[in-house]
């Protein structure tokens, strides 16, 4: 008699003890930039997830994105990381290579059906292994440009050129943007240009650099923009390059057809100044022009082929999961929940990234206009290359981007610029640090 | 009479130390140990995402000898603090003297210009890329009324420093407020025992104000020094160091290393060699001050 | 009589040529001012026009209202002004003790330790940030206003090097003559030395309460519940990674900088009063 009152005794203490491991929400910090209306957001998804998942409390740590690095390495420095982090790939690259991301491979092959996204970065995948978690949007690269400049100039448009004409090309676009740089006002300086010229990498010089073919690609597939990362060194003097920034830069110096840096005194970009009729950007000036332009049409295209039509493309996540998490299947379904169906559609109707779920990237509501030329976006995906960040990426793009801003000011000829690039790019590659 | 003055010499001792107490502990607690860390870490490779591993002078030489960028941004800092420290100076003490006379709306010219101090810094980053605009800036559009072209400004490497220094100067009004205080501060009867004598104002300038607003001026020179070797935040949100690292400056560069490229190691070696220029320049400040800084009582 | 008039005249020129410098200087001061006024009160598409439109088509005096909804302002503006008074509390009083020891007192090591404090302020903020960061993560102070308050009572070198350079100003005879009168240290201290620095007061205080309501790092790094930032961290969520609003922004910084001027305003009082030293021999 006692020993049966004993074992129901230690039945129910056992049912109570497992219930209330359980029942008890366990917290996750998940730390992301943004602010404001993206994050009231964010909020509403995150209360959507709570409710999927009541035994999950999300702890939404947001840092304004200036300062937001500075913030999670001290974090990290301190022993204070978050679970989940919202990263760019350069920090996420970083990471992996520290080891401080977890290795998802099971949780992803479980729960994630690779034939409904779109092809995955290599980033995240190393050696068949899964780290931090996969990207959750993608930006490219297209031609922005204002429809109504094109139409009081009489010219057909870029999407015209591509898709009725056929040929959209850089001889092409010089002659366009020759046509659209004017004098307006009839005070003998030039108001308007065709397009605009940056000293960046990312939406500047290195767009270029690929539709000239001249981009370095490691073996396995990936490019690293013009350093060669086996021999660890530039190749920004390599002839495709050359000719690639030697056309870019002629645009300003001498074509003519651009702007010289800090020429235009305006607010936001060229293109919604109305100071440019077309321009490279990323694409989520989509969403930034959605709510920002309201004067004028504005629409987006392919960059003009070169010898090659391509462009690169950057694949950011909402959350990866970090490596020493106490609670990784929560951060897990996290993770996982950002790739879902509800955040993804978000991102569809927002524009602010591209989805990477495919009923998201071709749902109606993503190919709503503006712009009314989406599908272009479809279609860059195709021709795109990922860019694989290596240590010391971001240094030695800047110093030779600044090298390069001598020659667009007129400071000095390309074929100067691009030594000193390969001088000041090669020491900073091997600079011990 | 020996053990006496000893035994007060000791109370002012204790009392002393008492005084400076809040700071003493403030410092022993949270100020001297990242002092130390970051000596420690100047000399060790540390990536921020791992363990600091010690590297012994590798940095250095690596600043000293290799780094291309590094001279330049020294340079870049020299040149700013050595040409807007004296410009701020002189701004913000004439500045305080135009505004200490009797005239009219006193109190609201002394608000105005005060206010860039504390103007959004976003704001001021904007109208002032306005100012310097090349085409259509204030700065041009004045001097194109006197038939001079202006340069390029922020837009030309040889003159975005002078840009920077230029815009400096428009933040007198907090030098001005400390000015301003030391001029309030000057006894009263010490014009009136001149003003008996027949001195001229000039001579009042010369012989009375200037000589009492040497500590003020003195304040204003060190801190204008320690802060303009930090010179940082205008060049970060306007420039972001270019065009072609000409506004690149010592600190800019240092986050960059730290919170950009991931070598904070580096970083902190940097750091330490800048703190080992500012503390010579200052212990020689307070050398010099000997000569000409005047107060009235010295122990 | 003549002589009298050109007299006159050369002080009225002067005078009117000072009215003129210092109008001009006015004007140029506070172009970034008005022009957050006017951005304030903007459309999003209108901010872009350029040169500016100085008096927007609309006035968009919703803009300030929708501050409050596209980020806890109110909430921001309620944590500023807990920590700021708080600290400028601290600053002061410990600023000033502080001053009081090293420009007065005498004791070992006094100006060995005056340069150790002044040396504190020359390395770069970036390379001691995770060691402080750390030291207050053990203290268990993250996400808690602590380190943003505490330090603020233990003296602060910039306030203590003014308040010391003022207190040098000050003849000693006056604490004789009170130590004559069994005035102990601190006494002199408050009753004689801190009456007399109002005008180097006034500026700590405006000062400590800018330093302090402006000050962003440290709220960043030390705080992660939104709710307890304070109006400067608030002020850089206006700017995302892609784009700033800025209409908006420049609508919370106008609310940011608006008890700034009047604490300004109001100190003036203290700035125009001289100080006489009365009881001394010529």
């Amino acid at each position: 008699m006692r020993s049966y009152k004993l074992i129901v005794a230690f039945l129910v203490l056992s049912l109570l003890l497992s219930s209330s491991v359980y029942s008890a929400p366990v917290t996750i910090r998940w730390s992301t930039w943004l602010s404001g209306e993206s994050l009231a957001e964010q909020q509403k998804l995150i209360d959507m997830f709570e409710k999927k998942y009541p035994d999950i409390k999300v702890k939404v740590e947001t840092t304004p994105y200036s300062e937001y690095t500075a913030k999670l390495f001290t974090q990290h420095a301190a022993g204070n990381a978050p679970d989940v982090m919202h990263t760019t790939i350069y920090f996420a690259d970083e990471y992996i290579r520290k080891g401080l991301l977890l290795d998802v491979t099971k949780y992803v092959k479980k729960s994630i059906d690779f034939k409904k996204y779109v092809k995955f970065s290599p980033i995240y995948v190393r050696e068949g292994k899964i780290w931090g978690g996969l990207e959750t949007h993608n930006q490219v690269y297209p031609l922005f440009y204002n429809v109504n400049m094109f139409k009081e100039a009489g010219l057909p448009t870029p999407n015209d050129y591509y898709y009725i004409k056929k040929k959209w090309d850089l001889q092409t676009f010089l002659e366009v943007a020759k046509k659209l740089t004017r004098d307006v006002n009839g005070d003998g300086k030039i108001d308007v240009w065709g397009t605009y010229v940056q000293s960046g990498w990312e939406t500047g010089w290195f767009p270029f650099v690929l539709l000239f073919d001249g981009e370095w690609r490691y073996p396995d597939g990936g490019t690293s923009t013009v350093v060669d990362v086996t021999s660890r060194k530039v190749t920004i003097d390599t002839p495709k390059v050359v000719d690639a920034l030697k056309f870019y830069i002629g645009l300003i110096q001498q074509e003519k057809v651009a702007p010289l840096p800090g020429e235009l005194a305006i607010m936001g970009t060229p293109l919604e100044a109305k100071k440019v009729a077309m321009m490279i950007d990323g694409s989520w000036m989509m969403n930034i022009y959605k709510a920002r332009i309201k004067d004028f049409e504005w629409d987006i295209a392919h960059p003009p082929k070169g010898t090659v039509l391509r462009t690169h493309i950057d694949a950011g996540a909402d959350g990866l999961v970090w490596a020493g998490t106490k609670h990784p299947e929560e951060a897990w379904k996290l993770v996982e929940f950002f790739l879902g169906e509800e955040v993804q559609m978000a991102k569809a109707r927002s524009k602010l990234v591209i989805p990477v779920l495919r009923s998201a990237l071709y749902s109606k509501e993503y190919l709503t206009a503006p712009p009314r030329h989406i599908k272009v976006i479809h279609e860059m995906i195709g021709y795109s290359v990922p860019i694989k960040p290596f240590e010391g990426m971001l240094e030695v793009l800047d110093g030779m981007s600044a090298e390069l801003e001598a020659a667009m000011l007129g400071k000095k000829s390309v074929d100067e610029a691009i030594k000193a690039a390969v001088e000041v790019g090669n020491k900073i590659l091997g600079l011990k640090r | 009479m020996e053990k006496l003055r000893s035994k007060v010499a000791k109370k002012e001792a204790i009392e002393g130390f008492l005084f400076i107490s809040p700071w003493l502990i403030g410092f022993c607690a949270f100020v001297a140990g990242p002092m130390i860390a970051s000596l420690y870490l100047s000399f060790t490779k540390w990536e921020l995402l791992d363990r600091p591993v010690w590297v012994g002078f590798q940095n250095f030489i690596t600043m000293f000898f290799e780094d291309p960028l590094f001279w330049k941004s020294l340079y870049n800092t020299i040149y700013y603090t050595f040409l807007g420290v004296p410009l701020g100076i002189i701004a913000a003490l004439s500045l305080a003297l135009l505004l200490n006379q009797d005239i009219k709306g006193l109190s609201l010219y002394r608000t105005l210009y005060y206010l860039p101090a504390v103007t959004s810094g976003v704001a001021t980053a904007i109208l002032w890329v306005w100012i310097f605009n090349p085409n259509i800036g204030l700065l041009n559009y004045f001097l194109s009324l006197l038939h001079i072209q202006g340069p390029r400004w922020l837009g030309d490497p040889g003159w975005a420093k002078f840009s920077l220094v230029i815009m400096s100067l428009w933040g007198a009004g907090g030098g001005m407020i400390i000015y301003l205080a030391g001029l309030k501060n000057i006894p009263i009867h010490l014009y009136e025992a001149a003003k008996i004598d027949g001195a001229s104002s000039w001579q009042i300038f010369w012989n009375i104000t200037i000589p009492q607003l040497t500590p003020t001026i003195f304040f204003n020179l060190i801190m204008g020094l320690i802060g303009a070797f930090q010179t940082f935040m205008n060049a970060y949100v306007m420039t972001q160091g270019g065009p072609v690292n000409s506004t690149l400056f010592y600190v800019l560069y240092l986050y960059n290393n730290a919170f950009q490229y991931y070598h904070m190691g580096y970083a902190s070696s940097m750091a330490w060699f800048l703190f080992i220029i500012v503390i010579l320049v200052t212990l020689l400040q307070f050398r010099l001050a000997r000569r000409w800084v005047y107060y009235e009582t010295q122990r | 009589m003549r002589h009298k008039d050109s007299r006159f005249a050369k002080i009225r020129t002067l005078k009117i040529i000072t009215y003129i410098i210092v109008t001009l200087g006015a004007f140029i001061s506070i172009i970034p001012f008005l022009w957050m006024l006017s951005t304030s009160l903007k459309t999003p598409s209108e901010v872009l026009l350029f040169p500016p439109k100085w008096i927007p088509s609309r006035p968009m005096f919703s803009n300030y209202r929708e501050i409050f909804n596209f980020l806890p302002f109110f909430t921001f503006i309620k944590n500023s002004v807990i920590v700021t008074f708080a600290s400028m509390v601290g600053q002061i009083i410990s600023s000033s003790l502080v001053a009081f020891g090293f420009g007065r007192m005498r004791f070992p090591g006094r100006d060995a330790l005056f340069m150790v404090m002044l040396s504190t302020l020359m390395l770069p903020y970036a390379v001691t940030m995770i060691p402080v960061y750390v030291i207050f993560r053990s203290l268990g102070w993250l996400n808690t206003f602590k380190p943003l308050i505490v330090p603020a009572f233990l003296g602060n070198p910039f306030f203590i090097f003014l308040l010391r350079q003022f207190i040098m100003s000050i003849p000693i005879e006056l604490d004789e003559a009170a130590k004559i009168d069994g005035c102990s240290s601190f006494r002199i201290f408050y009753q004689i030395i801190i009456p007399l620095c109002k005008p180097a007061l006034t500026a700590v205080v405006v000062f400590s309460f800018v330093g302090s309501w402006n000050d962003f790092l440290a709220p960043l790094i030390y705080l992660s519940d939104i709710e307890k930032y304070t109006i400067s961290v608030g002020l850089r969520m206006f700017q995302g990674q892609y784009g700033t609003y800025f209409h908006l922004l420049m609508a919370a910084s106008t609310v940011a900088l608006l008890p700034v001027l009047i604490l300004f305003f109001f100190a003036q009082r203290y700035f125009i009063e001289g100080i006489t030293l009365t009881g001394l021999k010529g």
